[in-house]
Order: C-alpha cells, then sequence, then structure tokens
C-alpha cells in the first residue's frame, strides 16, 4: 500500500499535471471542431509524447482520448453536428435544447455527466486492471494466441458493415505487421530493399498516414463553400447555467450509461458510438419523462454523454491487461505506449507496477482537469465550433508531416505516411474499417511469436490450440471455438449493424 | 451488386496469387538454412503463407456474397468527380511539398505550401493566408526547437548553399 502511494505522489508532479491538462485541452479543441476525430488527434499527437517520459506521455495521450468525448458534444449542442461518431446520440436532445437558447446548459450537462461517466469507468479499469492481469499471467503462448484470435475476431466482425470487409481489414494489418524482420529467424520479409522498413513499418507513419493524412483527403472532398466559410453559428449565445436539481434528475440516467459505456467499451472493437445509442434507447424507455427525449431533454444528453465517455477507461482494460487493443483510439495508445519501452500486457503491472499506478492516477486526476477547464472555457470551445476548415485543414497537414519526420528524425518517414494516407483513403472510400488493420498489425509480431512458441511447445501439433489445458480447463479451446461461433453468427446474420 | 466490392474482391485475390506464389519466395531472404529449423512451421514463410490463403479465401468470399446480393446499387444520377479530384490535388500538392523539403528545407517551402492549400480550400482573403502560412511554420519550428532540440529539415539547397557561402 506505501509502494502504491508513493509511486502516486511520484507520479503527481506539476509536470505532469500541466501534460494531463495539456492533453486534455487539445482533446476537447480537437472534439469541438466537427469532422475531427480523437483518433486522428492521438495519431497526430502520438510523436510529441516520445519526447516525454512515459508518466507525463502517455496521461498526455490519455487526455486527449478524455477530452474529444467531451469536446465532440460542444458542436453536436450548438450546430447539430457531432464532433464525433460518439457524440451523434447527443445532437437529438442538445440541439433542441440550443433552440431552445439554453446551450450553455446543455453543453454544461454534457460536462458532468462526461466527467462522472468517465471517472466511473477509470474506477472500473483501476479496479480490473490488476486482478485480470494477474489472470493473465497464468496464459502460456497457446492461451495468448487463442485470445488474440478471439480479440481479432471480435473486432473484425463487429466493426464496420460488413465482416468480411473487416476480416479483410484485418489480414492486410497482419501482412504489413509481416513486413520487417522475422523474430524467430531474423530473416528479412517483404522490405523490398527498402532500409526504412528493414526492421519493420514505424508504427507512427502507418498512424499518422491511415488516421490522419486519410482524414485530410477526405475533408478535402467537400465544396470548396463548406472549407471556406464558418458554419451556422446562431445558437452560439446561450442563456442560463445548468441548475443542480436538473443534475440531481438526471442521476440514474448517468449511472446506468456510464455501467452501459465500460460494460460496452470493455468489448472489443463495440467503441463509443454503440454503447450511446443503446444507453440512449434505455435511458428514455427507463425515463418518467419520455416524451422530453428528442425535443430537448437534458436526461437524454445526460445518458448520452455519461456513455460514451465510460468508454475511454473501459477499453484500456483489454488493452492494457491483455495486450489487446478494443479500439482504433486504444490502438493507437498501445503504440505509444509500446515506443515508450512499455509493452501493454500482464507483465506491464509485474515489471512497470509504479509507472502503472502513476498512469491512473494521472488519469483520474485528468477528470477534474476536464471539468474546470469545461466551465472555464466553454465560451472558447464554443467559438472553435466556426473555425474555418480551409484554414485548419492545412494546419492539421503540415502537423502530420512534422509528425512523421520527428518520429525517427527522417524523411523517408514522412513518404510512408504519405503512402498510409493514400491507402487510408482508398480504404475508407471502400468502406473498410479501418481499426481492424491497426489493431492487427500491432498484434502481428506477438501472435506469430505466441503461434511458433506453442508449437515449439507441442512438437509442431497444431491441435495444441483446442487440447492444451490450463488450469484443468481448455483455455484455448474454448477461446478459439468461441471466434470460430462468433465470426459465424456475424456473417450469418449482424445485428448490430442494423442498430448502427 | 456491388461493382466496387466486385472489383476488390477479385484484385485482393489476384494479389494474393502474387503474394503466395511471387513475393513470399522472392521477398523473404532467410539467414538460416532450412535443416537448421525443427520443422516447417519455423519458417519465417509459414505465417505469412497461412495469411495470405486465408487471405483470398475471404477475397472469393467477397466477390461470392457480391455476387449473390441480387440487389441492384443505387444508380446516381451524375457522378460527380470534383471531391475526388480536389483530394488528388491535395495528395498531389503534398507529395511535392515532401520533395521540396528534402531540398529547400521547411522554412523555405512551408509557407509556400500552406499559402496554396488555404487558397485552394476557397479562402481568398490575403490578410489570412499571409498571416497564416508565416507564423504557424515559424511557431512549429520554434516549438520543436525550444521544447525538444528538434531540428526540422533545412534542406540540402539551402545546406550546400551556405556551406558555399562560408567557403
Amino acid at each position: 500500500m506505501e509502494q502504491i502511494f508513493d509511486a502516486i505522489v511520484q507520479a503527481i508532479t506539476l509536470q505532469a499535471l500541466g501534460m494531463v491538462a495539456l492533453g486534455v485541452f487539445a482533446g476537447i479543441t480537437v472534439g469541438a471542431i466537427p469532422g475531427l476525430t480523437s483518433v486522428m488527434a492521438i495519431a497526430v499527437l502520438v510523436p510529441f509524447s516520445f519526447f516525454m517520459t512515459p508518466i507525463n506521455g502517455i496521461p498526455f495521450l490519455l487526455g486527449i482520448h478524455k477530452g474529444a468525448l467531451f469536446g465532440g458534444s460542444i458542436p453536436a449542442i450548438l450546430i447539430n453536428t457531432p464532433g464525433t461518431a460518439a457524440a451523434a446520440a447527443t445532437t437529438l436532445d442538445g440541439y433542441p435544447l440550443a433552440q431552445k437558447g439554453e446551450a450553455k446548459s446543455a453543453i454544461q450537462m454534457a460536462l458532468y455527466s462526461s466527467t462522472l461517466g468517465d471517472t466511473f469507468s477509470d474506477i472500473v479499469l483501476i479496479l480490473a486492471a490488476f486482478p485480470l492481469a494477474a489472470v493473465a499471467l497464468l496464459f502460456g503462448p497457446t492461451e495468448f494466441f487463442a485470445l488474440m484470435v478471439l480479440g481479432l475476431t471480435i473486432i473484425s466482425a463487429v466493426t464496420g458493415s460488413s465482416v468480411l470487409k473487416g476480416l479483410l481489414s484485418m489480414l492486410i494489418g497482419i501482412l504489413i505487421g509481416l513486413v520487417g524482420q522475422d523474430i524467430i529467424s531474423g530473416s528479412e520479409r517483404f522490405t523490398f530493399g527498402i532500409a526504412n522498413i528493414a526492421d519493420s513499418v514505424g508504427i507512427v507513419p502507418m498512424l499518422i498516414g491511415l488516421f490522419a493524412i486519410s482524414e485530410v483527403l477526405i475533408q478535402s472532398e467537400k465544396k470548396i463553400v463548406e472549407l471556406a466559410n464558418p458554419p451556422e453559428s446562431s445558437h452560439l449565445k446561450g442563456g442560463r447555467s445548468l441548475k443542480w436539481i436538473e443534475l440531481f434528475q438526471a442521476k440514474w440516467a448517468i449511472l446506468r450509461s456510464s455501467c452501459i459505456g465500460t460494460a460496452i467499451g470493455a468489448i472489443p472493437g463495440t467503441g463509443a458510438a454503440i454503447a450511446t445509442f443503446i444507453s440512449y434507447a434505455l435511458a428514455k424507455r427507463s425515463s418518467k419523462r419520455p416524451e422530453e427525449y428528442g425535443k430537448g431533454s437534458y436526461e437524454g444528453v445526460a445518458a448520452a454523454e455519461a456513455s460514451n465517455s465510460a468508454v475511454a477507461g473501459a477499453d484500456l482494460i483489454p488493452t492494457l491487461t491483455f495486450g489487446i487493443p478494443g479500439s482504433a483510439s486504444a490502438a493507437i495508445l498501445m503504440g505509444a505506449f509500446m515506443a515508450q519501452g512499455l509493452r501493454p500486457g500482464p507483465e506491464l503491472f509485474e515489471e512497470q507496477a509504479s509507472t502503472m499506478y502513476g498512469i491512473f492516477a494521472l488519469l483520474l486526476v485528468g477528470n477534474p482537469i476536464m471539468l474546470l477547464q469545461g466551465k472555464l472555457l466553454t465560451g472558447l470551445f464554443a467559438r472553435l465550433v466556426t473555425i474555418r476548415k480551409s484554414v485548419l485543414v492545412p494546419i492539421i497537414l503540415l502537423l502530420c508531416v512534422v509528425g512523421g519526420f520527428i518520429y525517427q528524425n527522417n524523411i523517408e518517414d514522412v513518404k510512408l505516411a504519405l503512402f498510409f494516407g493514400i491507402c487510408g483513403y482508398g480504404l475508407r472510400k471502400l468502406k473498410f474499417p479501418l481499426a481492424p488493420l491497426v489493431i492487427a498489425f500491432i498484434l502481428t509480431e506477438t501472435a506469430e511469436e505466441s503461434m511458433k512458441q506453442a508449437l515449439l511447445l507441442s512438437d509442431g501439433d497444431y491441435f495444441v490450440f483446442l487440447t492444451k489445458m490450463a488450469g484443468g480447463f481448455p483455455v484455448s479451446g474454448f477461446l478459439i471455438l468461441l471466434s470460430v461461433f462468433l465470426l459465424g453468427m456475424a456473417i450469418w446474420k449482424k445485428p448490430w449493424a442494423e442498430a448502427e | 451488386m456491388n461493382r466496387k466490392d466486385l472489383t476488390v474482391g477479385i484484385i485482393f485475390f489476384l494479389f494474393s496469387l502474387i503474394y503466395f506464389f511471387y513475393l513470399i519466395p522472392t521477398q523473404i531472404i532467410s539467414s538460416f538454412a532450412q535443416t537448421e529449423f525443427a520443422g516447417r512451421i519455423f519458417l519465417p514463410e509459414t505465417f505469412p503463407q497461412i495469411t495470405i490463403c486465408i487471405f483470398g479465401f475471404v477475397s472469393l468470399l467477397l466477390v461470392a456474397d457480391t455476387l449473390r446480393n441480387k440487389v441492384e446499387e443505387k444508380s446516381t444520377p451524375s457522378l460527380n468527380k470534383r471531391p475526388f479530384f480536389q483530394s488528388v490535388i491535395v495528395f498531389l500538392a503534398s507529395m511535392v511539398y515532401v520533395y521540396l523539403l528534402e531540398w529547400l528545407g521547411f522554412h523555405l517551402s512551408s509557407p509556400f505550401f500552406l499559402a496554396f492549400l488555404i487558397f485552394f480550400y476557397g479562402t481568398r482573403n490575403w490578410r489570412i493566408i499571409v498571416p497564416v502560412a508565416l507564423l504557424v511554420p515559424i511557431s512549429i519550428e520554434r516549438f520543436f526547437w525550444i521544447s525538444f532540440k528538434v531540428m526540422l529539415p533545412e534542406g540540402e539547397l539551402i545546406n550546400q548553399l551556405l556551406g558555399y557561402i562560408k567557403g
């Protein structure tokens, strides 16, 4: 206990708090600008974290993730355009409230419920992470390989509208992950003599290309008038502050949505958008005033926002404990952990326990920081909604180039980022989800290593994945069969596609 | 039937054949003789072979699924190619910029790049374009140098010129 306390005290420095605050500010800023996603922001800003210690750099990125989920509610309320996909449900009640002249109180409700939802999921993450990591430590390479197969199957099956495209995206990720040196034999694979990818494809140029440059190209498709002119801002000036009684009346909606957001967020591949709509629907069903939903209900805003923010902490549960990222943003964060020399997985909690306690403490501290920034800077963030994209998008592209360059001080990485940018653009146009690709890319090395270790231990018997017993139970066999079952279910009928 | 998916499925399947029969044999340079391995599973080719076989199979499934789905794609009255060309121009401009970065460096090429893009995206007000194009690159460069001591590309041409001036 004393060790935990010491680790937390050492982690909470003025510098670390400053980095969290900066991350939250950057996150809210990006979230407040319609069309710019938190995934893109994290991808662009990951290289900045390399110049910081893990205890400063990781909370900075986590701050972006947190801030963007709340920030997305600002344009949703003000101009009926969600800043992020997760904030889509917020428009249903947020915008009608803004039309009534209650934009300020609606944003405050979004802020309070986001903070509460996020805090709830952070607490669950902290409580669950260490015990789950302890369980994961009992796993051998066979179980880990099976777990990765399950994780990748769920992500491919759930993300996007087509299971087959999800699977193909995941397989493309593996193929890219195979480029470079084979971890067992040291052989060079698919490098085409290019020195820059002799070890492996750099994760940062890939992330910047897939998520940020492709986003810039997608934004470039918009009409010039739309890009050059600021959006309509007639509802920016909004009346009264939120009353405590209104927040109190939404307490059950916030609690229920926080639980749903946390539970769904912990399942790989599901994401905040699904959690938000389920929470919104349940809140409406359980409300004493369901007729107000869709016409400007504070409860509706609270349910949507608590739920989408609750995903922020929860999707780190599989990422940190098992090393299997549950979403694109979690995958990028995992990449940042790895670049900082911290490999997510059960060993992380054993070898770097004090760092993890410190990161968790800063994760929690990020919530009151977000509350404070939201309270004090709402006016500023609201103005961001009206920023011209014709100025913003070129600056983002410039930051992408700089981010690619500073990764290894190499211009070749910028070229690689541009290559992945055009690939990401093409895949997005063809409706291929990018999350399975990135997650598979990150997991390829570990998956191949685990598979080969498992086969080595079983003298090359492929049935080991079905028959090996762990603690008297065929864990890997169960996980593989579950993967097959889920995949079959997803191909046969994909109920969540309709819900999406 | 979605023609795009059908084309993608066929291209991906053909790619899997090229990958299996051409890329794997030519692009995997083993540093060990095969006999040193305990079995085939430990060869560097094995995992790529398994992956590409699944990739080819799923590509065929995509083709089959598209052919089976008889619902016709909603025909668009007139295909608007403008958005696509706008993206292509931005991408080409980025490629030119990266090339210029190597020669002219960050300081000289970035203002032109920013000014071009802001103008291209429809802002014609030079009181916005000029300050943004000049101040943003300087701010970024100063930020990286002061905070992290990272020097952004100076450019070959500039380096040579400076070397020539210094004698």
